[in-house]
């Protein structure tokens, strides 16, 4: 089933405004149950939206007259509002076409390469630093994701997320994909610079590492694609490698999936609570390793299993 | 700690003789300073290294202290408990039960903590074989306290000239080999309780008594007193001679953590810029206790260290002010 012009645009912007409007909630709940691990109170759960709000009131500030330190935030939050559109949420996503896994992971790194950015044209020591520690972590991230994805692919036989949950709904869960559904979880955590995985920001030691320089509504963009990344990846995950149940009514569906985005987010808050912080290096041994193990689910896939 | 540094100084000075109870009582202050500090040590620690559940949580235990130090003194920090000749406030023997209830349940969360942070991989991963100071440059480097006891230099001023009631209550020197970071912390850790045992102990023993000697009117002026306190950080002294109306007329304290900076460049030396935090954070610094100000011209390798005179002429040019 495609949908036409009129419904793709529809949805496309129903699915924008619920990424943006949902996203900080979910960073709220996360932040909530991080406090709680800590026996903290911890601050309201709408407080990302203050955050938002008052960042986005501030005044400019910029370190360097360079176009992509101004403008990184900006592009890095269209790219992650361009991924959502391909990601299946509530249903099939709106913008679907042949060959958009491919797109996704590209306009992932599209944001990857913002945050370098930002990082370097910032003039700050510090930012040169998370910069070079953002490279070295996408370049072990995003393979595992990449195998992640095309393991789904080999196994659906189709380049395409609405496929692919298809016939995840139709076969039983299939070893591969539980392999690679793992590893896929644990980049997420890295993707989302979660502990102990949040080594390219690492306030203690780098001071926000990109961000250092960044302030006002442009920190405030970064921060909403931030959490915006967290609803798409997460609902990826879930929609992708844990379909079930699928009931087939609109509503039922989203709120299913949205309990499930919820139940993965506080998985990911639990680990975040319960690391420190890795170093760069320890980082990089680990994500070797977790390559392998993706790679061994796409062999599985490949043999038929 | 300072406060007792001083105090035993003067009295030494003054060849007074303290109360034994009065002993007893400053040993326990000195024994839950030390636990305070090691809990708070162990939660800036674990935030440099991002791990902010173990702050919150030893700061969680940290506070029952503070409230135990209150109750006896009055104050949560900075107790002004001592005074020349003894303690200001006994701690009468209707109070011990509550003490003990409090010093059960820390005892009791602390080794909660300590096992969860033994058994953590992650943790291990960042502070075993980090900021390594070898035995043979700890004790070229004078390095002291916990930092030093990290790397197998078995020196405690409580054990090695033993003050206040040190001498009478069971004392534990508490020495690590391996010479890391992670060694710092078994040792901090295993000092925190053996510090609620010592404070236990303490209670237990503490004879009855008056708390405070009889002075005379005035400590004569001229003679010089020197004593050495083990804080938590590591050994301090002071050195102080009399001057005339019972007031000092030089006095000298020496804090531990300008001689543990030097054991800094050791640990950092081909380490990643991500260990350098928690290396610097291992010795528990306290940057206001160094009192020295150096510039060095990279281009030249000239080095000028400043003394409080500069400073002082300096800071009135620069501001104007008579």
């Amino acid at each position: 089933m495609d949908y036409s012009l009129g419904q793709t645009i529809g949805l496309s912007v129903v699915q924008v405004v619920v990424v943006l409007l949902l996203s900080p909630l979910l960073e709220g709940l996360i932040r909530k149950l991080i406090a709680f691990v800590h026996s903290r109170i911890g601050p309201p759960v709408y407080q990302p939206y203050l955050d938002i709000l008052k960042l986005l009131g501030k005044e400019e500030i910029a370190s360097s007259r360079s176009f992509l330190f101004r403008y990184s935030a900006v592009i890095a939050l269209t790219a992650v509002l361009t991924a959502s559109l391909l990601v299946p949420m509530f249903g099939k996503p709106p913008l679907g076409f042949a060959g958009e896994v491919i797109v996704f992971v590209y306009l992932i790194s599209v944001v990857a390469v913002m945050i370098y950015m930002s990082g370097v044209t910032s003039g700050s020591p510090y930012g040169l630093v998370g910069a070079g520690r953002e490279v070295m972590m996408v370049l072990t991230v995003e393979p595992v994701l990449a195998i992640a994805l095309i393991t789904a692919a080999v196994k659906s036989g189709s380049m395409m997320f609405g496929d692919m949950v298809a016939w995840q709904l139709s076969h039983p869960p299939a070893l591969s994909m539980v392999i690679v559904g793992v590893t896929l979880f644990l980049a997420i955590v890295a993707q989302l610079a979660r502990l102990p995985f949040d080594i390219v920001e690492a306030d203690q030691e780098i001071m926000e590492g990109p961000f250092v320089e960044q302030s006002g509504p442009k920190l405030a963009l970064f921060k909403w694609g931030f959490y915006a990344k967290q609803l798409i990846f997460a609902s990826l995950l879930v929609s992708v490698f844990i379909p079930w149940p699928h009931v087939g009514k609109l509503v039922l569906d989203a709120l299913i999936t949205l309990a499930k985005v919820i139940v993965l987010l506080v998985l990911v808050g639990v680990v975040h609570a319960v690391n420190p912080r890795l170093r760069i290096d320890q980082s990089i041994q680990f994500f070797g390793l977790l390559i392998f193990a993706a790679a061994a689910g796409l062999a599985f896939a490949l043999v038929g299993s | 700690m300072h406060s007792t540094g001083y105090c035993q100084a003067v009295e030494k000075a003054g060849g007074i003789e303290v109360p034994r109870r009065a002993r007893y009582i400053r040993t326990i202050i000195l024994e839950l300073e030390r636990i305070q500090s090691h809990l708070l040590w162990l939660g800036i620690a674990a935030h440099i290294i991002g791990f902010d559940t173990v702050l919150m949580q030893a700061w969680r235990i940290r506070e029952p202290v503070m409230w135990l130090c209150e109750k006896i003194t009055g104050n949560r920090k900075l107790y002004g408990i001592n005074v020349v000749g003894g303690v200001r406030r006994d701690i009468p023997k209707e109070m011990h039960p509550q003490l003990l209830e409090v010093l059960g349940r820390i005892e009791k969360e602390t080794r909660a903590v300590l096992d969860a942070v033994v058994t953590d991989t992650t943790l291990l991963a960042r502070l075993a074989n980090v900021g390594i100071v070898p035995n043979k440059d700890a004790i070229a480097y004078s390095l002291l306290g916990p930092t030093a006891r990290g790397s197998g230099v078995a020196i405690d001023i409580r054990v090695d000239h033993p003050y206040a009631a040190y001498g009478e209550v069971e004392t534990n020197v508490m020495v690590e080999t391996s010479e890391d970071i992670w060694a710092r912390t078994v040792v901090r850790m295993k000092e925190t309780l053996d510090s609620i045992r010592i404070v236990r102990d303490c209670l237990e023993m503490m004879p009855e008594g008056p708390i405070q000697a009889k002075i005379a009117e005035r400590i004569p002026p001229g003679l010089i007193g020197q004593s050495s306190v083990e804080a938590p950080r590591g050994e301090t002294h002071h050195y102080v001679i009399t001057g005339e109306d019972n007031r000092p007329y030089r006095w000298k304290a020496r804090a531990p953590t300008f001689q543990n900076l030097q054991g800094v460049p050791i640990m950092v030396l081909g380490e990643t810029i991500a260990d350098v935090p928690i290396a610097l954070g291992s010795i528990d610094p306290c940057f206001s206790c160094t009192e020295r100000l150096e510039t060095v011209d990279v281009r030249s390798g000239q080095v000028k260290v400043y003394t409080k005179a500069d400073l002082f002429r300096m800071c009135k040019e620069k501001w104007g002010r008579k």
